[in-house]
C-alpha cells in the first residue's frame, strides 16, 4: 500500500465529492480530526485503501465502497477525504 | 475447575453479534446501563453442564480507540474487569474489515475466540476460508458459525469453554507495525515497565501503542498511575515525532494502515475468494430505495406501512386491555359494600388502576410500533433512511439519525426518547430529545379528535373529482405539520444558542439486506416495551395517585342529599310512564298494579347503586320485587302483565342484538350488514306484534320513552355529581385559580382543569372534559362532549386547545425519560417550562390574532 516513489498513480489528486459515480479511486489523506480520522480508518479509509463511488450527489450524501464495505458519507464529509 | 466463567462479546456493528448472543442466552438475558454513562449494558447467562457462562454483549464497534464512549466502555470492560474469554464475532463475508477489531483485541492480548459468523455467506460468495491456518495467523481460535440459522452455537461454546480453561491455546502472535514503529515501541516499552502500577494493570507493548496514537484516556492513566514522571510521556511525543517526520503522516494513520497490512497479510494465506459481489441483491434493492426521485416517497410510504400496522392490529389487543382493566377496578370494587366510603378503594379503583391502565392500554400499540421498527432497522433499511433523510435533517441541524426517534415520536414520546440512544454524540442526542414531543404522540390524537370532530365539520373544501379535500384531515394536517415546523425552529434554536456545534458528520454503514430473525425482532421489541412498562408502573402509578388526590379532594359533603329530589323525581317519572301503559296493555284498571311492579323495580334500581349484588341490601330489594310480582300474579290482570313483562325481555333482546351491532365502532354507516341486521330487528318485532299486538305495543312503548328517560336521567345525575365534585376539587380550585392566566387564551377553568389531568397522561384530558362537563369520561359519551364543546366556545379556542396540546404538556412519562436519558433533572425542566412558556405565548399570539381578525370566532 505504498506510494509509488515518484507518487504518481493516476490522476489528479481531487476531493471524494467531485469523483464521478461507478469510478474506482485510491484514498490519499482525510483532513479532519483524529477522532474522525480513527472512526473511518476502523471502517477501512486508510490511506492506500481503493474507494468505489456507488452514488455521488456532488455536495450531498455520498455511497461508497471500501474493503467490501458500503458506507454512507454524510455532506461535509466527503469534502474532507482526498482522494486520487 | 471453575464454576463460573465471564464471556465478553465484542464485534462490529451489523456483524450479527447480537443474534450470537440470543443464541447463547436465550431469554435469559437483561439490560441495564454501565454506570455512569448511558452506554446499554446487556448480559445474559448460559448454562455449559456444571458451568455457568455470564456473557456480557459489549456495544458493538468498529475499533477500541478513546473517541467514543461505546468503545471506551468495552475497552474498559475488558482492561478492568478481566473475562475469561473475549469472543469477536466477525462477519465472514466482509472479513477484512472486521479483523480491524481484532487486532486490537489481540494486541490487548485477551484470551481471544474468533467468532466467523455468516459464514454460510461467506461460502455462498465463493470466500474458502481455511480456519486453521487463520487461527494461527491470528493467535486465536476460529469457530465458524451462522448466527440467524443457531448454527455453530455448541461449538463455540466448547471453544469458549477450552480457551477459559486453558486448554488449545494457539501461540501468541504479534501484530507488527514495520521496522520505523517496531523501533520506537521498543524504546517506549522499557520506559513503561518502569512503573509496576501501570504494568499491573495493562500489557507493556498495548500502552506503548496507545501512546503513540496519542490515546487521550491513556494518557490521562498514566498521568494519574505514574504521577509526575513524565519521562514516558515526553519520550511518547518525541517517537510521534519522529514517525510523523519518517512517513509524512500521523502515527495513527500509519498505525491503522499497518493494521491492514497485517490483516490483509493473513488474509491472503487463508482466504482463497472467488469475485462475486457481497451485495448483489441489495444492489437490486438500493437502486430503487436510494435513487434520488424515489428515495423519499418510498420512505414515507414505508412510515405510512408502519402506522397503518400498528393501528390496525393494535386496536383489538387495546380493546381487551382495556377490558381487562375494567374488570379488574369492578372486582377490586366489589370487595367493599358498595356504599363504603372506603379511600383505599377509591383510591386503587379510581386512583392508580383507571391512571395505570389508561397508559398501559397503549401497550400493544407500542409493541406493535417497536416491532414494525425492528424489522426496518434489522432487516437494514434503516441505515438507508437516515442516509436519505440527512440532506433535510442537516438542513436543521441534526443528524440523519435523528429522524428514527422522531417518527417514533409519532407514536409515543417514551420510547423515542429512549431511540436517541443510537445518536453519537451527546450534543445530538440532547437536540432531538428536547424536540421530539413536538411531534404529535398518538394521545395527543385522542385529543384532536375530540376537538376536531367538534368543531370543524367534515366540509368539502375542494371538489376534483379524483380527489376530494376535507376540512377534518386538511385540520389533522395543520396541527401535525406544526409541530414538525416547531420542531424544526426549535431544533436550529438550539443548535445557535445553547447546544452549539458542529453536526457529527455523517458515516454509516450500509450493510447487505437481511431478513430478521423472529427471535431477534421479538426480543428487540420486548426490551423497549418493558422500558416503557416499567415507567408506567412507577412514575405513572406515583402521579395517577397524585391526580386522583387532586380530583377528589376535598370532598363536597351532601351531594347525594342535594340530589335526592331530582333522583325521586326521576323514579316517580319512571312509575307513572309505566302505570299509563295499562290502556295499551288492554288493562285500563290496572294501572295501580303496574305501578306497583314499576316501584319495586324502581327501587331495585335504587338498591344496586348503593349495593353490591352480592350484598344483602340489594337481595332484599330484590326479593321485595318478586313477592310483589308474585302477588300481581295472583290478580285477575296477573296473565296480562306476565305477557307484558315476556315481550318487553323479548323487545330487549331484538333491540340489544341491533344496538350491540351498531356500538361496535368498525361497523360502517350504511354497510350492507348493518342494513341486514335492521331488516331482521324490524322482522323479529313484527312477528311478535303477530302474537299480541297490545303486549307488543306496550313494550315497545316502554322501551322507546319510559326505559331510555329513566335511565338517562340516572345517568345526569351520575355525571353532574361527578362534574360536582370535581369543581370542589383542588384540580377544579386550581383550574379556577388559574383561569385568568387562560382567558387571554380562549381558555376557562373547565380546560385548565382537564391540562392538570393531562400532565400525567394526555387521554386524562378528554375524560377529564368529559367529567368537568357531566358528559361522563368514557369514549360512548364522546359526541354529548362534542356538543357541549361546540356550545361552549368558538373553533378558534377549539384550535387553540389544540395548539397548547400540541406545544406543552409532554406527559410526565416523557419527562422522567427525558431525565434518565439526559443523566439530570436540569434538561428535564428546562424542556417542560420551555414547551409550557411556547405554547403559552404561541396560543396567546394565535388567539389574539384570531380574535382580532375574527376568525373562527
Amino acid at each position: 500500500m505504498t506510494e509509488s516513489a515518484d507518487g504518481a498513480s493516476g490522476g489528479l489528486r481531487r476531493f471524494l465529492c467531485d469523483v464521478a459515480e461507478g469510478s474506482s479511486v485510491r484514498l490519499v489523506c482525510i483532513d479532519a480530526g483524529p477522532g474522525l480520522v480513527a472512526r473511518l480508518s476502523a471502517m477501512g479509509l486508510v490511506p492506500g485503501s481503493q474507494v468505489r463511488v456507488l452514488n455521488n450527489r456532488g455536495r450531498g450524501p455520498a455511497m461508497v465502497e471500501v474493503l467490501g464495505t458500503r458506507l454512507a458519507l454524510g455532506r461535509g464529509m466527503t469534502r474532507k477525504i482526498i482522494v486520487q | 475447575m471453575a464454576e463460573r466463567i465471564v464471556v465478553a462479546l465484542a464485534g462490529n456493528p451489523n456483524s450479527g453479534k447480537t443474534t450470537i448472543f440470543n443464541n447463547l442466552t436465550g431469554a435469559r438475558q437483561h439490560v441495564g446501563n454501565y454506570p455512569g454513562v448511558t452506554v446499554e449494558k446487556k448480559q445474559g447467562v448460559r448454562q455449559h453442564g456444571a458451568l455457568r457462562m455470564e456473557i456480557v454483549d459489549l456495544p458493538g464497534t468498529y475499533s477500541l480507540t478513546a473517541y467514543s464512549i461505546e468503545e471506551v466502555v468495552a475497552r474498559d470492560f475488558l482492561i478492568d474487569k478481566r473475562p475469561d474469554v473475549v469472543v469477536d464475532v466477525a462477519d465472514a463475508s466482509n472479513l477484512e474489515r472486521n479483523l480491524y477489531l481484532a487486532t486490537q483485541l489481540i494486541e490487548l492480548q485477551v484470551p481471544l475466540v474468533l467468532a466467523l459468523n455468516m459464514s454460510d455467506l461467506a461460502a455462498r460468495r465463493g470466500f474458502a476460508i481455511d480456519a486453521p491456518r487463520l487461527s494461527e495467523l491470528l493467535g486465536a481460535r476460529i469457530v465458524p458459525t451462522v448466527g440467524h440459522k443457531n448454527r455453530g452455537t455448541a461449538e463455540l461454546c466448547n471453544a469458549v469453554v477450552a480457551r477459559a480453561q486453558g486448554r488449545d491455546v494457539p501461540e501468541y502472535v504479534k501484530v507488527t507495525y514495520g521496522r520505523e514503529i517496531e523501533e520506537e515501541i521498543a524504546r517506549l516499552i522499557p520506559l513503561v515497565e518502569e512503573h509496576p502500577q501501570l504494568t499491573g494493570h495493562f500489557r507493556a507493548r498495548w500502552l506503548a501503542v496507545k501512546l503513540l496514537e496519542d490515546d487521550s484516556i491513556v494518557r490521562e492513566r498514566i498521568e494519574r498511575l505514574a504521577g509526575a514522571d513524565s519521562r514516558l510521556l515526553e519520550a511518547a511525543s518525541a517517537s510521534r515525532r519522529h514517525i510523523h517526520t519518517v512517513f509524512g503522516d500521523s502515527p495513527e494513520i500509519v498505525i491503522a494502515d499497518r493494521r491492514y497490512g497485517f490483516i490483509s497479510g493473513a488474509c491472503q494465506e487463508a482466504v482463497v475468494r472467488t469475485v462475486e459481489a457481497r451485495h448483489s441483491m441489495s444492489d437490486r434493492i438500493d437502486a430503487v430505495v436510494m435513487h434520488r426521485v424515489l428515495g423519499i416517497p418510498i420512505f414515507l410510504l414505508f412510515t405510512y406501512l408502519t402506522f397503518q400496522f400498528t393501528f390496525a392490529f393494535g386496536a383489538a389487543p387495546t380493546d381487551w386491555v382495556e377490558a381487562l382493566f375494567g374488570w379488574l377496578s369492578e372486582a377490586l370494587a366489589s370487595l367493599w359494600p358498595k356504599a363504603s366510603p372506603s379511600v383505599l378503594r377509591a383510591l386503587l379503583c379510581d386512583g392508580v388502576i383507571a391512571g395505570v391502565g389508561g397508559v398501559l392500554t397503549f401497550v400493544p400499540y407500542i409493541m406493535l410500533l417497536f416491532l414494525a421498527i425492528s424489522f426496518l432497522e434489522d432487516s437494514g433499511y434503516m441505515a438507508r433512511a437516515a442516509f436519505i433523510m440527512d440532506r433535510l435533517m442537516h438542513k436543521i441541524g441534526l443528524h440523519g439519525k435523528s429522524f428514527i426517534p422522531m417518527l417514533i415520536g409519532f407514536g409515543c414520546s417514551v420510547p423515542a426518547v429512549m431511540a436517541t440512544r443510537t445518536l453519537d454524540t451527546r450534543r445530538d442526542r440532547l437536540t432531538t430529545m428536547l424536540v421530539v414531543p413536538l411531534m404529535s404522540c398518538s394521545a395527543r390524537f385522542v385529543i384532536y379528535s375530540v376537538i376536531v370532530g367538534a368543531f370543524f365539520a367534515d366540509k368539502v373544501l375542494l371538489d376534483l373529482g379524483v380527489l376530494t379535500l376535507r376540512l377534518q384531515p386538511v385540520m389533522y394536517m395543520i396541527i401535525y405539520l406544526v409541530g414538525i415546523v416547531l420542531a424544526v425552529v426549535a431544533a436550529k434554536l438550539l443548535r445557535v444558542t445553547i447546544l452549539r456545534g458542529e453536526t457529527t458528520p455523517l458515516v454509516i454503514e450500509l450493510p447487505p439486506y437481511r431478513l430478521p430473525t423472529v427471535r431477534g425482532l421479538l426480543i428487540h421489541m420486548w426490551e423497549r416495551a418493558w422500558l416503557y412498562i416499567r415507567k408506567a408502573g412507577t412514575v405513572i402509578l406515583a402521579l395517577s395517585i397524585v391526580l386522583w388526590v387532586l380530583t377528589t379532594y376535598p370532598r363536597k359533603q351532601g351531594l347525594d342529599r342535594a340530589f335526592a329530589p331530582r333522583r325521586a323525581a326521576a323514579a316517580q317519572a319512571y312509575v307513572d310512564g309505566v302505570q299509563e301503559l295499562a290502556e295499551t296493555l288492554g288493562i285500563p284498571d290496572g294501572g295501580h298494579a303496574l305501578a306497583r311492579l314499576a316501584q319495586a323495580e324502581v327501587d331495585v334500581v335504587a338498591a344496586r347503586d348503593r349495593f353490591h349484588e352480592h350484598e344483602r341490601g340489594f337481595r332484599e330489594a330484590a326479593e321485595r320485587r318478586d313477592t310483589v310480582l308474585a302477588e300481581l300474579r295472583k290478580t285477575l290482570e296477573g296473565p296480562r302483565i306476565e305477557r307484558f313483562l315476556e315481550f318487553r325481555e323479548a323487545v330487549a333482546s331484538v333491540l340489544a342484538d341491533f344496538d350491540r351491532i351498531l356500538a361496535d365502532r368498525r361497523t360502517v354507516e350504511q354497510s350492507p350488514l348493518l342494513v341486514a341486521m335492521a331488516a331482521r330487528r324490524d322482522q323479529r318485532l313484527a312477528e311478535l306484534a303477530s302474537r299480541d299486538p297490545a303486549a307488543c305495543a306496550a313494550a315497545r312503548a316502554f322501551h322507546r320513552r319510559v326505559h331510555p328517560a329513566f335511565l338517562a336521567e340516572l345517568e345526569a345525575i351520575r355525571n353532574e355529581q361527578a362534574a360536582e365534585r370535581v369543581a370542589h376539587s383542588m384540580a377544579g380550585r386550581t383550574g379556577r385559580a388559574i383561569e385568568p392566566a387562560l382567558r387571554p387564551l380562549g381558555f376557562d377553568w373547565k380546560i385548565g382543569t382537564a391540562f392538570i389531568g393531562a400532565f400525567v397522561a394526555k387521554e386524562a384530558f378528554v375524560a377529564q372534559m368529559g367529567i368537568v362537563y357531566a358528559v361522563g369520561s368514557g369514549e360512548a359519551n364522546r359526541d354529548a362532549l362534542r356538543q357541549h364543546l361546540r356550545h361552549d366556545y368558538s373553533p378558534l379556542t377549539g384550535f387553540c386547545i389544540m395548539l397548547f396540546c400540541l406545544v406543552s404538556m409532554p406527559c410526565m412519562a416523557t419527562v422522567v425519560m427525558i431525565r434518565r436519558e439526559s443523566g439530570h433533572w436540569g434538561w428535564a425542566i428546562f424542556q417542560l417550562l420551555g414547551l409550557t412558556a411556547l405554547a403559552y405565548v404561541l396560543t396567546l399570539l394565535v388567539y389574539q390574532l384570531g380574535s382580532l381578525l375574527g376568525i373562527g370566532t
